[in-house]
């Protein structure tokens, strides 16, 4: 056992423990739209549950970007059984699961909201329900860019890890999670860094676009003639919520990239 | 401990403390500008609905106002950027 084992498997739990987080209550909220939607036109029962079932397969992506990021870091705890006590190579894994956990929070509950906000709408004018699945659609895929930035920094994090390292004492010395100087101790905070960079960068903007994307859902289904005019606004208005996101994968890229 | 021992020790920590400070910098100043933008937008989208006449003016006074919202995630990108190349 050493340190970017245990590092690779705190990785894995926080991953998928924090990815799961979003994703479950965005799949419930789905769902709670459908129920609501089904109260008021229960004749259109089927168009409701195909609707509500696309929309939680798509909310479901961010569990599945953080699943794989767990999977690929257990085997990297296999791999890393023996390997010298690197705190580089340990912040590197740390900050891959930190970066995807974090990260999938905000999409998951973003596509949650965003399935939501376009059953009810289409329950309240089952006339738009074809531009209103279009504009669910659309708004989902853009709360997922999030995660998707997350997934990334949390790919490159891996292979810093995977490639890195090596340097350090071979077994448990105190002084060795302690490093006074040197270039270990840099890269240790460069990894850490663009983990939480990029996981805390991703939930705002998630959440915004999400926001954005139902309330277009609505305003179209309030006013079916107006699509045109209501799409300009919405995306320009998204593109806008997503440049923090993409700051965040700016720095992320440029403290990972030196390391 | 002369001068230049005492930097070699602590030089490599206050830089990765910096790197640290930037990544949470940045991590933390777009959750806010993220999440008020969104909200710009779709209030924008809402009162583009209820008076589909008036949408120049409300699109032009969304992106007033995002740009307004955004100097918090630029200030954040420029604190972070001077960090990590501290």
């Amino acid at each position: 056992m050493g340190l970017a084992n245990a590092a690779a498997l705190l990785g894995a739990g926080l991953a998928m423990g924090l990815g799961a987080l979003g994703s479950g209550f965005g799949i419930g909220y789905a769902a709670g739209g459908a129920l609501r939607a089904l109260a008021r036109q229960p004749i259109k029962q089927p168009l409701i549950f195909r609707t509500m079932l696309v929309g939680q397969a798509i909310t479901e992506t961010p569990a599945i970007f953080a699943l794989v990021v767990a999977f690929l870091l257990y085997f990297a705890s296999a791999e890393t059984l023996d390997a010298p006590w690197s705190l580089a190579q340990s912040a590197a894994f740390l900050g891959a699961g930190l970066c995807i956990g974090v990260g999938a929070i905000g999409s998951g509950i973003g596509s949650g909201l965003v399935a939501h906000d376009a059953l009810d709408a289409m329950s309240g004018n089952p006339s738009s329900q074809g531009p209103v699945l279009m504009f669910m659609l659309i708004g989902q895929a853009w709360v997922q860019t999030g995660c998707i930035f997350a997934l990334v920094i949390s790919l490159f994090l891996l292979a810093s890890g995977n490639s890195a390292g090596l340097s350090g004492p071979e077994d448990f010395r105190l002084w060795s999670l302690i490093p006074l100087a040197g270039p270990e101790t840099v890269a240790t905070a460069r990894h850490l860094a663009a983990g939480l960079a990029m996981g805390f960068g991703a939930i705002g903007s998630s959440l915004g676009i999400a926001y954005a994307g139902g309330m277009a859902c609505r305003s179209l289904a309030a006013m079916p003639g107006s699509d045109a005019r209501i799409k300009t606004v919405y995306f320009v208005g998204s593109a806008t919520a997503q440049s923090p996101s993409v700051f965040s994968l700016i720095i992320s890229l440029i403290l990972v990239l030196n390391a | 401990m002369n001068e230049e021992t005492v930097k070699l020790l602590i030089g490599p920590i206050t830089q990765a403390f910096a790197l640290l400070g930037a990544g949470i910098c940045m991590g933390l100043g777009s959750i806010g500008p993220g999440i008020g933008e969104g909200f710009a937008a779709g209030k924008a989208c809402e009162a583009v609905s209820r008076r589909p006449e008036e949408y120049s003016q409300i699109f032009r006074t969304m992106l007033v106002g995002q740009a307004v919202t955004e100097s918090c995630a630029i200030y954040a990108l420029v604190v972070a950027l001077i960090l990590s190349f501290h």
